[in-house]
């Protein structure tokens, strides 16, 4: 049995298509339906040239943001919610809710719709985390719309999103949770990872456990123009928590991490039966395009520490969360992509696997 | 917003906030999750309890139930359906239905004939079946499925089997006897109707069809008065239907006598019937049942009967008078016979008188012994050639002395040439003189007979008509019942039996042929006519007739005459000694016995009822002892039937003689 690997999401858009963003100034206009579905196809084709056996769509219809794009648009939202402060030195700012209720805009699962229409192989789609959303709640409250009731809103939700998902014919839900090490960031107790990790938790014990192995959870310490909003955080604080998430994968960032070795412990001591850890073997924040064999190395090197059945590869992260940021080209995108698709198998042959 | 550092504390006390509520929602949850478990604990529990009740109700029905799903694939069962087919644990364990059925198709004399009809059912998927099943060693199944329903969704069917076997046979046999009594009821020569408690009619067989007008369809559930409407015959009342009784009293109630059922068309017919209740098997009634039948022809023959022993009665009374009349002119004749002062003259004509009564009585024993054999089928005719003219002349000679007496006239009119036929001529003379004889007795002194032949169309008749008095519409058609006789004005001045016209009847048809009369009514005479056939198929033989012709008489034999009637012994012993014989007289049967040794007679004349030792046990003894002697014995008595005279020749008889004795006859056998 080959050892699996899939993506995480986002590939760059193409330039043509972000001077039409740019030109229109909304994403979200429906005057871009064909740019979108160009490329749309565009990335399908390409996706499924690297030979990998999952694909997405390259997020390229999520708009601005794989953390914002279900709400965005919403006419009880405002721009200035909470900064999110990257390595690089920008920030990203959240938008923030001003009046009840808590309706998601968009679910994702309407970006299947045209993926669908492409796509030879599976396909697998990423959706913000509950824990992430949370964060639009304002401080002071909002009059008549008491924070319980947004968590129960936010929790119904993210709940449609991923059975929509599912529904539309994903063969995988991947819940993006990167503000798990930022949480840590802003909390260095401890204590809002905890209540990150159980309201995506409670999100979870919505699904049963036939549902629940189609669910992952992605962490990494954000990737956005090359730069990291998190990085600084020990992974020893995170991934304890992160085991406690009740579903079948995790995608963990790996490849761009200092001490893989140390991170491969960690994930041992906390691994649990019947799950499945895809550790990231490219690294989107790197220019350099990875070889297979240097995959290959990753690869077995975390099946010192990962038994290979509940071994999986992935990248690190997408490889364009925003969708403005062209710090890494297609070309490169999908070249890092081959390379762990041919890492990823060369590592099986070694492991006798193939 | 502030400043960054600002911005950070606000967002760490939003995330802090956000986790007290994610901490509360959290727990909120696990209050939701830890009673969602308890409930789900309590609801496995029911669940649990419900499986078991509903595994133990499983178990405890009468029909083996097997339940599969769309994939064919058994999903649930109980014990009674693998014992009713006979399943083995490790098949049913394999949850395959094919493999069962396969095993329930090996126990039909078709297996492929019930997989065909479970996979059409499977396939065409209706909402119920239902099949009743024979199994190759005579068990019957009923056999039903349903489609089952999971939350409105077809999730499979549902096979229930029930043994029917013995319901099937107790059925069969309800059957059985069910058409046993409708056959029964159907075939009983009885007419049979049932009603309900109500005393509505539920069933009619054919017999009460016939009999009241009404079908059993139409007289469904009619009130039983409306097609059973009895009267009295006498009163003309109507009378109450006995059903009404029997479903108050609920006991057998017989009808009244003299009861008329008054058909739908109106004809009248008289019945008789029973009727009784109808009991369930707890002895409730839930009905009646009423049989009834016609007996008017019974009531009729009964009056026949009546009739018949009046005319009886009336014969005898005739009878007694008849045989007693001539008793006194030989009575009064023997007197002057044996008067001294008697001349010859009038001794001859005291014996001719005496005579004469004889010959009469005689003549009426005969007629009675006649109509008695041919009544009794036993007289046989002589059948020869016969000529017409001379069975005429015969029959005329003998009616001749009455036609003159009565100063008739007698015309007869023969055929133009001869005739002859095949007839016993001594009967067809018979039939033809009683018709003359009976002519002149009731025709006016001085009054019209005439005698005509004619042949044609095979047949040969003979009409005998006279001016007498005639016989009534009325009468006419009873005229050759035995005792009928016309009386013209209450007398028997007469005379006769009244068999005569009886007795031509028998004889004629013994012939093969028939007779008829006509009469225009009282007062306006009579017409008898005969018919013989030309031919006649040749009679089997039979008795002999008992009339023969004189022979001379023998001389000087020794002779016994054994009678209790010393006038007869006497009288006949009398006769005989004038013949030249030696004659002994005894009166008993020792006495005969003895005589028979002692007197060594030639020929004994043996009167059956001899007192102390009837004739027959004399005659057996005879020839017990003296099986050699060359003795004749003659049996002389009143009874003259052929089982008679074979039970003589039996006892060691030669011959039997009818009282009184032919001396004439008797004259023969001693000659011969």
């Amino acid at each position: 049995m080959p050892i699996p690997t899939e993506p995480i999401g986002s590939i760059p858009r193409p330039p043509w298509l972000l001077e039409a963003i740019a030109e229109l100034g909304d994403g979200t206009d429906p005057r871009l339906d064909a740019q979108y579905e160009r490329a749309v196809r565009d990335t399908i084709e390409r996706f499924e040239a690297t030979g990998s056996p999952v694909i997405t769509d390259g997020e390229q219809r999520k708009y601005h943001n794989f953390w914002t794009y279900s709400v965005h648009g919403l006419p009880n939202t405002s721009p200035d919610g909470f900064r999110i402060p990257f390595s690089a030195g920008h920030t990203r700012r959240m938008p923030r809710l001003t009046a009840e209720p808590l309706r998601y805009q968009r679910y994702a699962d309407r970006y299947l719709d045209a993926a669908l229409r492409y796509a030879h192989v599976p396909l697998k789609q990423a959706v913000i985390s509950p824990s992430a959303l949370s964060l639009m709640y304002p401080a002071e409250g909002i009059a008549g719309y008491p924070r319980e009731q947004f968590i129960d809103d936010l929790l119904g939700e993210h709940e449609t999103e991923v059975r929509a998902c599912l529904a539309k014919g994903a063969c995988k839900v991947q819940i993006d949770f990167t503000e798990g090490r930022l949480a840590n960031k802003c909390d260095p107790s401890g204590n809002l990872l905890a209540s990150f990790i159980d309201l995506n938790n409670l999100a979870l014990s919505r699904f049963s456990a036939a549902e629940r192995a189609l669910i992952g959870v992605h962490t990494c310490p954000g990737s956005d123009r090359d730069s990291t909003h998190s990085a600084d955080v020990d992974y020893a604080e995170l991934l304890p928590s992160l085991f406690e998430l009740d579903v079948g994968q995790l995608y963990v960032a790996l490849a761009a991490e200092p001490e893989p070795d140390r991170v491969l412990r960690i994930i041992r001591e906390q691994l649990r039966p019947g799950q499945t850890i895809f550790v990231g073997v490219v690294a989107p924040i790197d220019p350099r395009i990875e070889t297979p064999e240097q995959v290959r190395d990753r690869v077995l090197r975390a099946a010192e520490y990962i038994p290979p059945q509940q071994l999986g590869t992935c990248d690190d992260c997408g490889f364009s969360p925003f969708c403005d940021d062209v710090s890494t080209t297609r070309d490169t995108a999908f070249a890092k992509i081959r390379a762990r698709v041919l890492g990823t198998a060369l590592a099986a042959q070694e492991l006798g696997l193939a | 917003m502030g400043s960054d550092e600002n911005e950070e504390e606000l967002l760490r006390t939003v995330a802090l906030e956000n986790a007290r509520s994610i901490l509360r929602a959290r727990q909120r949850a696990q209050r939701e999750l830890l009673a969602a478990k308890e409930a789900l604990e309590r609801r496995t529990q029911e669940l649990a309890g419900s499986l078991a009740m509903l595994r133990a109700t499983l178990e405890a029905t009468f029909d083996g139930i097997i339940v599969i799903d769309r994939a064919g694939t058994v999903t649930g069962f109980n014990e009674r359906y693998l014992r009713l087919w006979r399943i083995p644990r490790e098949l049913i364990d394999a949850r395959e239905h094919q493999r069962v059925l396969q095993v329930c198709a090996q126990q039909f004399a078709d297996p492929a004939g019930y997989l065909a009809r479970v996979r059409d059912i499977s396939l065409t998927s209706p909402p119920e079946s239902a099949d009743v099943l024979e199994l190759a060693d005579g068990r019957v199944y009923e056999q039903l499925s349903r489609i089952q329903y999971v939350d409105g969704r077809d999730a499979g069917r549902v096979w229930s089997v029930r043994d029917i076997t013995e319901r099937k046979l107790a059925e069969a046999q309800l059957r059985d006897q069910r058409e046993w009594f409708q056959v029964t009821l159907a075939s009983i020569g009885d007419a049979v109707i049932t009603t309900d408690t109500a005393g509505r009619i539920t069933f009619l067989n054919s017999v009460a069809e016939a009999m009241t007008g009404w079908t059993a369809q139409e007289a469904q559930q009619l009130p039983l008065e409306r097609i059973f409407n009895i009267i009295n015959e006498q009163t003309r009342a109507p009378v109450e239907h006995p059903i009404g009784k029997v479903l108050r009293g609920g006991s057998i109630v017989g009808l009244a006598n003299h009861t008329a059922l008054i058909a739908r068309d109106g004809t009248e017919i008289s019945i008789e019937d029973s009727a009784a209740p109808i009991r369930d098997s707890r002895g409730h009634i839930v009905g009646a049942v009423m049989v009834f039948h016609d007996v008017t022809a019974r009531r009729l023959a009964e009056a026949a009967l009546r009739e018949a022993d009046r005319r009886k009665d009336e014969f005898l009374a005739t009878l007694a008078h008849e045989l007693r009349n001539p008793l006194a002119p030989i009575r009064q004749a023997a007197l002057i016979s044996k008067a001294p002062a008697a001349t010859e003259a009038q001794k001859r004509w005291s014996h001719e008188v005496i005579d004469r009564q004889v010959q009469h009585m005689s003549l009426l024993l005969d007629d009675l012994l006649d109509i008695s054999r041919v009544t009794r089928g036993t007289l046989s005719l002589r059948r020869q050639p016969t000529d017409l003219g001379s069975v005429i002349d015969a029959a005329v000679e003998t009616a001749r002395p009455m036609i003159d007496a009565r100063r008739h006239t007698l015309t007869v009119r023969r055929t133009s040439e001869p005739v002859r036929f095949s007839a016993d001529p001594l009967r067809v003379a018979q039939v033809l003189s009683n018709l003359l004889t009976n002519a002149a007795k009731y025709t006016e002194p001085g009054g019209q007979i005439r005698l005509g032949a004619h042949r044609s169309g095979g047949e040969v008749s003979i009409t005998v008509a006279d001016s007498g008095i005639g016989i009534s519409a009325e009468t006419l058609p009873r005229v050759f019942d035995m005792f009928a006789q016309v009386k013209p004005s209450g007398d028997r001045s007469e005379g006769g039996l009244g068999i005569g016209l009886a007795l031509a009847k028998g004889l004629v048809e013994l012939h093969g042929g028939w007779i008829e009369a006509h009469s225009a009514g009282l007062g306006r005479g009579s017409e008898f006519t005969v018919h013989f056939p030309e031919t006649a198929e040749p009679q089997p033989p039979g008795p002999q007739p008992d009339a023969a012709p004189t022979t001379p008489a023998a001389a000087g034999l020794r002779i016994l005459i054994a009678e209790d009637n010393p006038d007869s012994a006497e009288t006949l012993a009398q006769l005989l000694r004038l013949e030249g014989h030696e004659v002994m007289v005894v009166h008993d049967g020792p006495a005969a016995l003895a005589a028979l040794t002692q007197y060594l007679p030639q020929v004994a004349l043996l009167d059956i009822g001899l007192p102390h030792l009837d004739g027959y046990e004399v005659a057996r003894r005879l020839r017990e002892r003296h099986p050699d002697r060359p003795i004749r014995l003659i049996a002389i008595t009143g009874w003259g039937q052929e089982n008679d005279k074979r039970r003589a020749l039996t006892a060691g008889f030669d011959h039997h003689l009818t009282k009184p004795v032919d001396f004439a006859r008797l004259t023969e056998l001693l000659r011969s």
